[in-house]
């Protein structure tokens, strides 16, 4: 079976630069505007498959209208149980009916022996756990025949681990041979959370590998704590590491994601025109 | 079991048994109960969106109660979000200690919208005409269901203090909305005929008043013909 290889500076064009989460508040909205303002459109696929009635016939509308990014949630890529061989089979169908250019997932696991958790979970940071998801991540873009995305979740529990977060997302993308979703609120959070520079973690990622952006706001819970809720505004400093990403990486399709207290899409759409006015400037969009 | 592995499995259970969990070794606990707290909201508000009217019975103690441990014990395998209730549900019917015995029915009720409002099957986008001899079939998107108390009027204000048999059609329609019927025998048990096989109405109504022992079968058509028409104007009905 052939993997797919996908063009990270490709997908500027296959997607455009800014993109919007689908969300059941602004479904009415949201069809209206402008493929000039909102490019594309991101979805979990796990939301959508095997789903009828009005919301088939409202995700098709934004099918025919946007292009569409999956952004899935139920994979569990590092779970300490076999792959679900019957969901990546559907997967794949749904993909490849959508015209799905880019699929991504999270680099967590969100299952164990018990069954599903539905939220995510950090892998522990060991070179036999590098070793294991790089597998399971080569077995997925085999099935998918495609490569895939994985992103760097926010995490509040560290367990005790030889490897630093960025040395063994590194290691996997490496070794698997897939490519890097930056959430660059997840770095702002991870960084207050786990003690660590910002701005150092997004230098050495792979540039190379990263494909795409995420950028959202969260909870500051405690001086201490940052909880990833999507449910605000995206503050100052996460704007000033999205600069970071496109000056030292590129310009990348850059998804606002907001999840929780969803604002009307006028308020979205000042969020994507700060977006838009951070971009470096690019030819072809 | 490799040692990574065991570590996440750690965790994860511990995340399962909230305030009873160990905090495995070298995880802070305040850090394990943000996961806590935060796992247990999504899933309640998953399990909210579809029970709204059970979670309105309960007081907020008893559902959160009942919440965790359903998240604590019930396997949950399906990748898709809207398949959580199924478990749910499954979960309530284990259950040997439910406050009031109708909990369970209506908590199948509301489950029966949510699958009814995302089933793939679709109704043909013309809808063809009744007449005498066309063939009526059940709607893919109508599920007759029986059950011990009236589920459909139970509300926060209003609960049943006896049982009383009620048969319901829960159906939805071209344009996707859903809707309820009250069935009476006669018009029950005609949809438990045509969900068994398609058939004309004369034969229909004939088959039905002869089961009957009805004393004039040309009466009972005439006194029936507006329940078919009803029934097809619902789009429970489908004309050939």
């Amino acid at each position: 079976m052939t993997i797919k290889p996908l063009q990270p500076h490709m997908l500027v064009e296959t997607l455009g630069v800014c993109g919007l989460g689908l969300r059941p508040e602004i479904f009415n909205d949201l069809i209206e505007c402008s493929t000039q303002t909102v490019n594309f459109i991101e979805v979990a696929p796990e939301n959508w498959m095997g789903i009828g009635g009005w919301r088939k016939k409202i995700f098709d509308s934004y099918v025919k209208r946007f292009p569409l990014a999956c952004h899935g949630l139920s994979l569990s890529i590092g779970a300490p149980v076999p792959l679900d061989r019957e969901f990546l089979a559907a997967l794949k169908t749904f993909l490849d009916s959508n015209q799905v250019t880019l699929y991504s997932e999270h680099l967590s696991y969100c299952s164990d022996t018990q069954g599903q958790l539905y939220d995510l979970m950090p892998m522990p940071f060991t070179e036999e756990a590098v070793v294991y998801v790089a597998e399971r991540v080569r077995q997925v873009q085999e099935t998918l025949e495609r490569q895939i995305a994985l992103e760097n979740i926010s995490y509040y529990a560290k367990f005790p681990a030889p490897l630093s977060e960025s040395e063994f997302i590194n290691a996997v993308l490496d070794e698997a041979d897939c490519l890097l979703l930056l959430d660059v609120n997840n770095v702002y959070v991870n960084s207050v959370n786990h003690h660590y520079d910002a701005k150092d973690f997004i230098r050495a990622c792979p540039t190379e590998r990263v494909a795409y952006y995420h950028v959202a706001g969260h909870w500051q819970k405690t001086p201490e704590l940052i909880i990833d809720t999507h449910g605000a505004a995206v503050i100052q400093p996460v704007w000033e590491l999205l600069s970071e990403a496109y000056a030292s990486i590129g310009l990348r399709p850059t998804l606002l994601e907001r999840d929780n207290d969803v604002p009307n899409l006028t308020t979205l759409l000042d969020e994507i025109a700060t977006i838009r006015a951070l971009q470096p400037k690019c030819e072809n969009v | 079991m490799l040692d990574f592995q065991k570590q996440q499995e750690a965790l994860s259970q511990a995340i399962r048994r909230g305030e009873k969990g160990d905090c495995p070794e070298g995880i802070e606990p305040t850090r394990l109960q943000a996961y806590q707290e935060g796992f247990l909201l999504g899933i309640d508000e998953i399990v909210s969106r579809c029970f709204p009217i059970l979670k309105s019975l309960c007081s907020q103690g008893d559902w959160d109660n009942l919440v965790a441990r359903f998240y604590e014990k019930h396997p949950m395998n399906t990748p898709y979000f809207h398949e959580i209730p199924d478990a749910f549900l499954a979960f309530l019917l284990e259950q040997e200690t439910l406050e009031q015995s109708y909990y369970s029915e209506l908590a199948h009720f509301e489950w029966m919208e949510l699958v009814l409002e995302v089933a793939t099957e679709a109704l043909p986008p013309n809808k063809a005409q009744m007449s005498a001899k066309a063939t009526l079939n059940l709607s893919p998107l109508c599920y007759v269901l029986a059950y011990h108390y009236p589920v459909h009027l139970i509300t926060q204000e209003w609960q049943p203090q006896d049982e009383a048999i009620t048969y319901l059609a829960l159906y939805r329609d071209r344009e996707d909305a859903l809707g309820h019927l009250v069935l009476n025998d006669v018009s029950a048990r005609l949809l438990h005929l045509l969900q068994a096989s398609p058939m004309a109405a004369t034969q229909l109504l004939t088959t039905l008043a002869n089961e009957m022992n009805h004393p004039c079968v040309e009466d009972f058509i005439k006194q029936n013909r507006t329940l078919i028409d009803k029934l097809w104007h619902l789009d429970i009905l489908l004309v050939d």
